[in-house]
């Protein structure tokens, strides 16, 4: 679903990203792990074509991404670290605006179902999202990837900030996805999560993908060792 | 998307104080505006009415005066001041050639400022330099009259900036962007959508706040009170346009703002001023004290040759020769008199024609170069749908003359031929009516010009930087 094929990205002659090539299937949850510039966000705004890559492609369902941008964001939703809405709508506006724009209409009953999916009381639906936690905002964004129905999740830092709690429950809400074939691909920090939650993990380090292996095929000490010596 | 966009939109704004803020400010500005603008209207409607008044009231007077000598009773005057003296009548009982304020007049003070609102041409009075006083209070040269006209032509733009100078720059600072930049749509299109929503309920609420000012005001909203709107909403347009272009260029709130002030000061300050000055510099008018000055001059040379001067326009004028003109009589005296002020205007056509030739060429550089400015385009339109612009001054000014030509003719003859002026002939006297029908409308051709600038615009916007728009969207 999510490929890349020799993707290198250049700002001002320096190289953010260096000839990667990653593979993200139906049903996986790839983490991406690095220290901060190693190429996790560069690779994740190749793919929502933020920025052009300087070689080689970012693939999405079989479509160049740089060639047919708009029909890619057909097929992809987006987490920022930060999920920024309109503070002056509610939830479910929100909702509603950004799943329109994607040219999908549902009825606010629909709408209200998809953000109790995501985990969002329904208190809050018709509240502004001004008086939203960062949790809460996240959680508008599943719902946001669930009404797009989205083949591909693209999701940059995603649990960050968010306490043990919310962070479990948003784990559990992309293995959800996950189960539903959803591909994702996720820059993180966060060691635990991505062996909990992720089928596969890539370590990048200075933009150039040095690690990538299977979540079964690594335990939790295994891998923090593994990653402090590629951040060394 | 295009209704979600505006539903969204919609719904951004009204929640937002901003907006009420900009509607209140509007609807002080404009009613304020509108008060203070017809208050000149007012004042220049009341003075042409007290002097209609006090025309009326001295003709019913002469009238009166006319019967008692008629009657051969004692008036109380000296035989000099006579009314049934032609010369009397002529200087004394003086018609008002006013220029009534036009329906929109509030909208724009424009030149009727600086010039008379009414004049009284007389039998011996210059026409050439009837009295067009310039303009007395330093404090309106500098900023201007705080009318419906300056609150368009200065302070809309400036609202209109502090509406959308962040449309996008905020969008991408607040974080909301890059959602909406990962949705399959173009930036650009969407952008244009919520600028578009902006744009309507701006105008919608200034098309309210004019109509009220104007209706308040009394003024009949007639097809031009609708075109004026229509220019306001152009012009809008315009500065609305140019936000859009300024936010395409993806940079940051602060530096958005800085450039769309930057150019408002350009736009609407800055070339304004140096068409003005260069027209002053390129085009000079003769002093107008100048002018004075070389006609007393003329007038004092001719003095000295009297009788020459009569003997050749008599020669010219064999219908006006009298047996019993000679200079012993008063009539002798106004005979040499009229023939001297006669040649005093043919010298003087020269120098009155190089005056009015270099008003008319700095008005010509002012309009040739008018597309450098929507300010100068659009405070034009409002000037002369107003009916206070140079060029309806220009032509009330013509009027006058023609007038003033007209009322002394009449007497004329009768200065000449000895003949005394009867009650009869008041129903004759000449009335003064100002022609408008050669003034040509500058409306359509700017409102084509601001057109094609805001078109002009809107291209530029939809064609920059299309290659890498989104990245270069994001990244500034």
């Amino acid at each position: 679903m999510l490929h890349t094929e020799n993707l290198t990205k250049e700002y001002d002659g320096q190289r953010a990203l260096d000839k990667l090539n990653l593979s993200v299937e139906s049903g996986d949850i790839y983490c991406l792990l690095g220290a901060n510039g190693a190429g996790k966000s560069t690779t994740i705004n190749l793919f929502l074509n933020f920025i052009q890559p300087t070689e080689g492609k970012a693939i999405i369902d079989l479509m160049d991404v740089s060639k047919e941008p708009l029909k890619t964001k057909e097929v992809i939703a987006y987490i920022p670290e930060n999920l920024n809405l309109y503070g002056e709508l509610t939830g479910l506006e929100n909702l509603e605006y950004f799943v329109g724009l994607s040219g999908k209409k549902y009825t606010n009953e629909h709408l209200s179902d998809y953000l109790k999916e995501a985990g969002l009381q329904n208190s809050a639906h018709r509240q502004r999202v001004k008086g939203y936690s960062k949790g809460m905002r996240q959680k508008v964004g599943i719902a946001i990837a669930l009404a797009k129905r989205a083949k591909a999740l693209l999701l940059d830092e995603p649990t960050s900030g968010l306490d043990p709690k919310a962070s479990n429950e948003f784990s559990e809400l992309l293995v959800k996805l996950s189960n539903q074939g959803v591909a994702t691909l996720m820059a993180t920090h966060d060691l635990f999560r991505a062996k909990e939650t992720g089928t596969h993990i890539g370590i990048m380090k200075s933009g150039v993908l040095v690690e990538q292996f299977g979540t079964e095929d690594i335990n939790h000490s295994d891998l923090e060792k593994l990653y402090l010596a590629h951040m060394n | 998307m295009l209704t979600l966009n505006i539903i969204t939109e919609l719904r951004t704004i009204f929640r937002n104080y901003w907006l009420a803020a900009i509607t209140l400010i509007l609807i002080t500005i404009c009613l304020y505006a509108g008060w203070n603008g017809q208050n000149h209207v007012n004042r220049h409607e009341d003075s042409i009415v007290a002097a209609l008044e006090e025309m009326q009231s001295a003709d019913e007077l002469m009238a009166a005066r006319l019967d008692s000598i008629d009657q051969g009773l004692e008036i109380g005057l000296p035989t000099w001041q006579y009314p049934n003296s032609p010369t009397a009548t002529g200087d004394g009982a003086p018609r008002v050639a006013a220029f009534p304020p036009g329906n929109l007049a509030l909208i724009s003070t424009g030149q009727s400022d600086m010039f008379n609102h009414y004049v009284k041409p007389t039998l011996t009075g210059d026409s050439f330099s009837i009295g067009f006083t310039e303009l007395s209070s330093p404090v309106s040269l500098l900023m201007g009259n705080f009318d419906p006209a300056f609150v368009l032509v200065y302070l809309l733009p400036l609202i209109i900036i502090s509406f959308c100078y962040n449309i996008l720059s905020s969008e991408k600072e607040h974080g909301s962007l890059v959602l909406v930049a990962s949705s399959p749509l173009s930036v650009r299109h969407w952008l244009l959508q919520k600028i578009a929503v902006r744009f309507v309920v701006l105008i919608l609420i200034l098309t309210i706040c004019l109509l009220l000012m104007l209706m308040m005001n009394g003024v009949m909203i007639n097809t031009d009170a609708l075109l004026m709107i229509l220019m306001v909403w152009l012009y809008a347009a315009f500065w609305f346009a140019m936000a859009y272009f300024i936010n395409l260029r993806g940079k940051s709130s602060a530096r958005n703002a800085i450039t769309l002030l930057g150019l408002w000061v350009a736009l609407v300050l800055a070339i304004p001023s140096l068409i003005s000055q260069s027209a002053s510099t390129f085009y000079p008018v003769p002093s107008r004290a100048l002018l004075v000055n070389e006609m007393r001059n003329i007038q004092a040379e001719l003095d000295k040759q009297q009788n020459e001067i009569l003997d050749d326009y008599l020669r010219n004028h064999p219908e006006l020769i009298t047996r019993d003109a000679d200079e012993s009589t008063a009539y002798g005296w106004w005979q040499r008199f009229f023939a001297s002020k006669d040649l005093v205007s043919e010298r003087m056509a020269p120098l009155l024609a190089n005056y009015d030739q270099s008003l008319k060429k700095q008005q010509h550089w002012v309009n040739q170069l008018s597309f450098l400015s929507p300010a100068i385009v659009f405070r034009n339109s409002l000037d002369h749908m107003a009916e206070t612009s140079t060029a309806h001054y220009d032509n009330y000014r013509q009027s006058v003359m023609t007038f003033a030509d007209e009322w002394r003719d009449f007497f004329l003859p009768m200065v000449f031929q000895d003949k005394l002026f009867t009650k009869d002939m008041i129903a004759e006297l000449p009335a003064f009516d100002m022609e408008r029908s050669g003034l040509k409308s500058p409306v359509s051709t700017n409102a084509t010009i601001l057109l094609v600038m805001v078109a002009g615009l809107m291209l530029a916007s939809l064609v920059m930087n299309r290659v890498g728009e989104t990245e270069h969207l994001m990244q500034g």
